[in-house]
This record gives structure tokens, C-alpha cells and sequence, in this order.
């Protein structure tokens, strides 16, 4: 998947918080609860149905209504888990998995960073020590990842390599 | 309402395999091999999927034909 140059070693690869699938697996909890609401409810719906079929279907329907969830839990984990920036001692690659079949690979040499700025917003970005990366290039491009864990050891490790990178250029 | 069910099921379970093997697909191909972590969610997620099916199945063939 990912070629490196001769001399080129990964020094870190960063994914985004696990708040970020927190958020997703409370959802997911939440649309588990569901369908004991429902079952609570068809008792009094199917009152007059024949419940040797009824109960049967019932229990049929929830089995692929759990299945549902959880192939679409897989596939938002799958999305969290391919989104990563891969740090190198040469460039920055920056993997954005866009749901299925559709990626979108960037890349950003060293010497081209211009500028590293590191942004907190929040209480909660506070207290679980994640934020934003903006990386700006010398083309005047900017790039960011959100929901960066481990913020300040990013951006040192992004620096020291880019500062060492562009001192071997002048030299 | 047997027969029905049955064919709303084939399909179900057809395009339900075909959604998993492509999510498996993109995370076999696109993880860096240092990083196990894909592996075992792959595992809990086939036995979990696996389980609720033939739980579905069970549920199928109480269904008065």
C-alpha cells in the first residue's frame, strides 16, 4: 500500500481521537435500544395476528435489524481506522478514506512546510488532549487534520524533521 | 408469507455478504501491517455477523410454511 523511498522510515502515523468513535458507538447504543420499545409496543399492534407467525418474524426481523447495525458500525470503524497521517523523515502523507472505494492520498515533503500550528478548541478537546494540526506549505496550501491525540508530540516531531530537512537542503 | 420472507432473506444475506467483503477488502488492503488492531475486528465482526445470521436463520424456519 504505502511505498517508501530508499532511506525513507515511518516515523509515526497518527489517527484521528478515540472520541471521534465514541460518538458513533453511543449512537450505535442507542439505536440498540430500540427495538425493546418496539417489542413493548406489538403486543397490543399484532394483538389480532396469528402469533405462530408473528413472534417467529418478529424475532427474524431483530436478527437482521442487529446485523444491519453492525455492518454499518464496521464500515464507520473502517472509515475512522483508514484516515491516518503517516509522518516520515521526508513527507507527510495524509490518507483520507471517503466511505467505500473512494480514497484520496495527499502527500506534503519536509522542505515544503512552512508552518505548524496547533489548535485546542473546547472542554472537551481540553480534557481528552486532542485538537487540530494546520499545516501550511510554501504553494500556500493548507493542510489539517482534526481530532489529533497527543497534539504538542505531533507537531515537535513534525518540526524537528522539517527543520533537519530543510538544514540539509541549504547545506 | 413463507415464500416471501425467504426471498426477502436470499437477497438480504446476498447483498449483506457483498457489503462486508468490501469493507474486509478495503481493510486487508489499505493496513499497514504493523497494526494488528484490523485483524481482530474483522474476527468480532464475522462472528458477531455469523451469529445473528444463523439466529435469523432459526427465526426463518419457525415461520409456518
Amino acid at each position: 500500500m504505502l511505498k517508501l523511498n530508499e532511506n525513507e522510515k515511518i516515523l509515526t502515523t497518527i489517527r484521528k481521537h478515540w472520541f471521534v468513535m465514541a460518538r458513533t458507538i453511543v449512537v450505535f447504543v442507542v439505536l440498540l435500544l430500540l427495538p425493546p420499545m418496539v417489542l413493548s409496543l406489538l403486543p397490543f399492534i399484532t394483538a389480532e395476528f396469528d402469533q405462530a407467525t408473528i413472534e417467529p418474524l418478529t424475532n427474524l426481523f431483530l436478527s437482521l435489524y442487529i446485523m444491519v447495525l453492525l455492518v454499518f458500525l464496521f464500515l464507520l470503524w473502517m472509515d475512522y481506522y483508514l484516515d491516518m497521517w503517516i509522518i516520515t523523515n521526508e513527507r507527510i502523507i495524509d490518507v483520507e478514506q471517503q466511505g467505500l472505494f473512494h480514497r484520496q492520498v495527499s502527500e506534503i515533503p519536509l522542505q515544503h512546510v512552512q508552518d505548524v500550528t496547533i489548535e485546542v478548541k473546547g472542554v472537551i478537546e481540553t480534557f481528552l488532549k486532542f485538537g487540530t494540526i494546520r499545516i501550511q506549505t510554501a504553494g500556500e496550501r493548507e493542510f489539517k487534520i482534526e481530532f489529533v491525540p497527543n497534539l504538542y508530540e505531533a507537531k515537535d516531531l513534525i518540526l524537528k524533521y522539517t527543520t533537519a530537512m530543510q538544514k540539509n537542503i541549504r547545506a | 408469507m413463507f415464500i416471501p420472507i425467504l426471498v426477502f432473506f436470499i437477497v438480504f444475506t446476498v447483498l449483506y455478504v457483498l457489503f462486508a467483503a468490501a469493507i474486509i477488502y478495503h481493510l486487508r488492503q489499505y493496513t499497514l501491517s504493523e497494526h494488528p488492531a484490523s485483524k481482530v475486528v474483522i474476527s468480532v465482526f464475522l462472528f458477531l455477523a455469523a451469529l445473528f445470521w444463523l439466529f435469523s436463520l432459526t427465526f426463518l424456519f419457525k415461520i409456518p410454511y
